[in-house]
């Protein structure tokens, strides 16, 4: 059998995809483990968890370097967020697989919708009138925009609306094993009035703490096993490595109808799944 | 009170090296994990037994209990555990250094989201 060697070209398959369209890989590695590898759901979501939690650490550390992390705002943003992800990664055990597949296969389609529309559309993605009024906050920050080659300072507005989604985020992070950050990156642009680069490198920071919470819990409950993870994990670290040599290389716009066709299948393959409509 | 991000290139470093070194120590024991594992089944394949999981009422004992020698049996097996713990860790580790760095500082209000952050992860690791 093989199966490790699938895990690991799974794993470097989604990291390598993950860092370049600017996902965790997540989204990508519960169903290739679901549906491919015939892992148990629970299982998948537990391996996908600890390969989140790699990428969020070798990626912050890049964020670092560049001084895109707004610390302060992830020490706040991290209370709400993990208080989500504990209720979803408790849930997620009295779930069965069906729930689980019809939930991770909405998700996956609206993921994929979001990528699509973020990366067509990067001008559609901007703050709301309501955040770009009023006075700042603590976390005011600035960093270093390497397109434009200038230091930006920018507010950060509505903290409280914004930890409110949070939740949110943690929860569905907890529940279905990816990181989140698909919901709180919009979020924290639109809403909280961050850089959408800033908010990307400071999401990624906070998966950290979210993704630690949870695969404690999925370990208490037995969804982590070392032998099915660690291939995986090796496999997300030099996938998203060698992804982030690449992201600068290649034009993201000529492959994301390609992107939104590979989720809104793989969506609907774990619908039809948890519909039973989809055996094998 | 001043921005975070302004002027605090010391904890970012120190938090980069915390990260830095949290991921290469799990990924080489996971890949010494790995390398052991071939050399003693000749294969890469994947037991389904229940021993196999990681599984247990509490993160800290189990943590203590595999430093105690009690831990799984099979080294290749042990080094997967451990790799697989150390990068559970590394946040965790990242959220004392802050707290540590902002007491240093006397940043009273960040002292106490620190805290905050780290009471929930300490509750997350203990209870069960």
């Amino acid at each position: 059998m093989l199966i490790m060697l699938y895990l690991f070209l799974a794993g470097i398959f989604a990291g390598l995809i993950g860092s370049i369209i600017g996902i965790g890989g997540g989204i990508l590695i519960v169903p290739f483990l679901a549906l491919v590898l015939k892992t148990p759901i629970h299982l998948a979501i537990g391996t996908s968890m600890i390969c989140v939690l790699a990428t969020s650490l070798s990626a912050s550390v890049r964020f670092f370097k560049k001084n895109m992390i707004n610390t302060g705002l992830a020490l706040v943003m991290e209370i709400p967020t993990t208080v989500g992800s504990i209720a979803g990664s408790i849930t997620v055990a009295f779930l069965k697989n069906d729930v689980l597949f019809i939930i991770f296969g909405c998700f996956t389609i609206v993921s994929g919708i979001f990528t699509y529309l973020k990366n067509r559309f990067p001008e559609k993605f901007k703050p709301l009138k309501s955040a770009k009024t009023g006075t700042g906050s603590i976390f005011d920050s600035e960093y270093y925009d390497e397109t434009s080659g200038k230091q930006v300072s920018y507010n950060v507005k509505n903290v409280t609306s914004g930890s409110a989604i949070s939740v949110l985020a943690g929860f569905f992070s907890g529940l279905l094993g990816v990181g989140g950050g698909l919901i709180k990156v919009p979020a924290m642009n639109t809403i909280m009035n961050v850089p959408l680069k800033v908010s990307t490198a400071t999401s990624s920071y906070m998966i950290g703490i979210t993704a630690v919470v949870s695969s404690v819990i999925y370990f208490f409950n037995g969804f982590i096993n070392p032998l099915i993870t660690v291939p995986a994990v090796i496999g997300v670290l030099v996938g998203a490595v060698s992804g982030s040599f690449a992201v600068a290389k290649i034009k993201i716009k000529h492959m994301i109808a390609i992107i939104l066709f590979v989720f809104i299948s793989i969506g609907a393959m774990m619908f039809l799944r948890g519909f039973g409509i989809l055996r094998y | 009170m001043e921005p975070l991000n302004k002027n605090n290139s010391k904890i970012e470093v120190i938090l980069s090296c915390i990260l830095i070194t949290g991921v290469a120590a799990s990924l080489l024991l996971m890949a010494a994990g790995m390398i052991l594992l071939y050399l003693e089944s000749g294969s890469f394949n994947i037991s389904r037994e229940p021993s196999m999981f990681i599984q247990g009422n509490n993160f800290f004992n189990f943590i203590l209990d595999i430093f105690k020698g009690r831990g799984p049996e099979n080294t290749a097996l042990l080094l997967l555990t451990i790799g697989t713990i150390i990068l559970m860790l590394t946040p965790f580790i990242r959220v004392v250094a802050s707290l540590i760095y902002f007491i240093w500082i006397r940043d009273k209000k960040y002292i106490f989201i620190t805290l905050v952050v780290l009471i929930i992860l300490i509750i997350t690791l203990s209870l069960h």
